[in-house]
């Protein structure tokens, strides 16, 4: 009932926030313009024009709606997890903000709850953004194609679990410094600057030829999340490529690290 | 039996960016018994905050102990029967006044059935039932006080801690809080008040300490706290004599005659009885003996004031 009523607060905080009221009408757009594109592309006429037989033409169908699928998710990926992180970056600091945390802490539940409750919240509020772009857009997709692949929907899940991943980053330095926008700039840092280092690694390691370097990206490598190889595991599904798990369980213990550390610093936090 | 205790509890702050650690309460020991509104003065900085987010977990001790219900700080669940308004709170101001209290009474353990009902009483305690579905961005800081309130009324505690519970709220507020807090006690209940308004607190409380630098400096029932020890009304029927007035005079006793009044300020017990002794020689009646009491505020300020030299 007391998670319950955190969880419930935040989706709340959430939607009366005008961030998240951004991020949905962000996805309707984006979800018109899909709209309106699948309207004005006639693949039949072009099928036809071509002179493709209706066999081929359903296997072309099928390959070029996991195409776009895939670049779908390539593309959505990334800009989900910018704004989610965007929009639910406030809602630890307002949490330990002055006045509000005291009233919190005088109620019969323990800190951990809150900061569980507050962070499934946020990662409701996200899936819920999430489900319903990707969603609207493989509706779209395969009522125009008439080819019901599935795969995209699997992006849902890597989408969110890459924020939930990612939020922990925002619970810590919200728990600490109770700064929305150092949150933010921590997060976006990792996400521009390091994450992108870290993927080149190998790149980055064969042209300084230099072992430290190669050992201490791969040392981050396997400490960072990685929500680009998250992403890959939507793609592979959508293409029916055998899935690499690895990034999934470094990420969970990533994540895990992070709230287990951020949980201890709030327990013993004076307010 | 005492609901609230705390033995010899200190709290240091650390200093932020080598600034010194800084202490906010010194050795504090306290016990308030139910059924008592007991009131904690002092000016800014004393620790009056400091020890009430000490009793509720909100910062830790750095020594000494403390007891709510017999039961240990430390323990969560005796905050169910606790109601707390705190200074400056902020409610999330996309919420309903309804909604605050929903929110608050799932938090404080109430039950989905019992909370509407909960709900209707605490508003009308308060006197917001009209603006119960307004958000409470909208509130004046009078309503906000009254719905904060009603937030620390809602789960039906048997500890009320308030701090600063009238600030902002208007002269008929006021009242209508301090007519609540009294009824309250009348309910039973134990009120722990944070007040700078110390005519208030005068008026309600039945003890009272004052705390400054993170001192309690004294401790004791409102009548206790402003009582002057050395100045006497004496009421009185007939004539007093210009030679015993002289004489008073003589001494350099302070002694002002008023109309069937004598004002004195001795510095020992046995002086009053010797002007006793020399009226009732004189053959003069007395009707009264009144030891001068003065206002809670003064004696703050003296307590403050002596402490400081």
């Amino acid at each position: 009932m007391k998670l319950l009523a955190i969880i419930e607060d935040t989706i709340r905080e959430g939607i009366a926030r005008k961030t998240i009221i951004g991020f949905f009408i962000l996805s309707t757009l984006f979800l018109l313009i899909g709209i309106i594109a699948a309207i004005s592309i006639d693949t039949e006429s072009m099928f036809q024009a071509q002179q493709i037989p209706d066999e081929q033409g359903k296997m072309i169908t099928v390959e070029m709606t996991k195409l776009i699928q895939s670049g779908i998710v390539g593309t959505i990926n990334f800009f989900a997890i910018i704004i989610s992180v965007f929009a639910t970056a406030s809602i630890i600091p307002h949490t330990v903000e002055k006045g509000a945390i005291d009233l919190l802490l005088s109620k019969p539940v323990s800190r951990l709850t809150y900061l569980t409750g507050k962070s499934i919240g946020a990662v409701l509020i996200v899936l819920a953004n999430v489900a319903y772009f990707v969603i609207g857009m493989w509706l779209i997709l395969s009522i125009k194609t008439g080819s019901w692949e599935p795969g995209i929907l699997v992006s849902i899940l890597t989408i969110t679990y890459s924020f939930a991943v990612l939020y922990t980053v925002l619970l810590l330095i919200g728990v600490t410094s109770g700064s929305t926008p150092l949150s933010i700039i921590t997060v976006y840092v990792y996400l521009f600057l390091i994450n992108p280092i870290i993927e080149a690694r190998e790149i980055i390691a064969q042209a300084t030829k230099n072992d430290t370097v190669k050992y201490v990206l791969d040392g981050l490598y396997y400490i960072l999340p990685k929500p680009g190889e998250l992403r890959d595991i939507a793609v592979n599904v959508i293409f029916s490529r055998p899935i690499d798990w690895e990034p999934v369980f470094t990420s969970l213990a990533f994540g895990a690290a992070l709230f287990a550390l951020s949980a201890y610093i709030f327990q013993k936090k004076d307010f | 039996m005492a609901i609230l205790e705390s033995h010899a509890l200190t709290k240091t702050y650390r200093g932020k960016r080598k600034k010194e650690p800084i202490r906010a309460l010194t050795d504090f020991s306290l016990s308030v018994p139910e059924g008592e509104i007991f009131g904690l003065l002092g000016p800014n900085g004393a620790g009056k905050t400091t020890f009430i987010k000490l009793l509720l977990s909100i910062v830790y001790p750095s020594s000494g102990d403390a007891n709510l219900f017999g039961s240990p700080i430390s323990d969560e669940s005796i905050k169910a029967r606790i109601g707390y308004l705190p200074e400056n709170h902020r409610y999330p101001p996309h919420l309903t006044a309804e909604q605050v209290l929903n929110y608050f009474g799932k938090l404080s353990g109430i039950t989905a059935s019992e909370l509407p009902g909960k709900i209707d009483k605490a508003l009308a305690t308060v006197d917001m039932t009209k603006w119960r579905n307004e958000k409470i961005k909208k509130y004046s800081k009078g309503m906000q006080q009254r719905i904060g309130l009603a937030q620390a009324l809602i789960n039906d505690p048997d500890l009320i801690i308030l701090d600063e519970p009238t600030d902002g709220v208007d002269p008929l507020g006021r009242k209508q809080i301090r007519d609540l807090l009294v009824y309250l006690r009348g309910q039973g209940k134990t009120v722990f008040l944070n007040s700078h308004l110390l005519s208030e607190v005068e008026l309600i409380c039945d003890r009272v300490a004052i705390l400054n630098k993170g001192k309690l400096l004294k401790l004791g029932s409102v009548e206790e706290l402003t009582q002057s020890e050395q100045e006497y009304a004496i009421g009185f029927e007939g004539e007093i004599s210009e030679s015993l007035q002289m004489q008073w005079d003589a001494t350099r006793m302070q002694v002002r005659l008023e109309e069937q009044s004598l004002r004195i300020v001795v510095e020992a017990l046995d002086q009053l009885n010797t002007i006793i002794d020399q009226l009732r020689q004189e053959g003069v009646l007395i009707t009264s003996i009144v030891q001068k009491r003065s206002t809670l505020e003064e004696s703050f300020l003296k307590v403050i004031g002596d402490e400081q030299e």
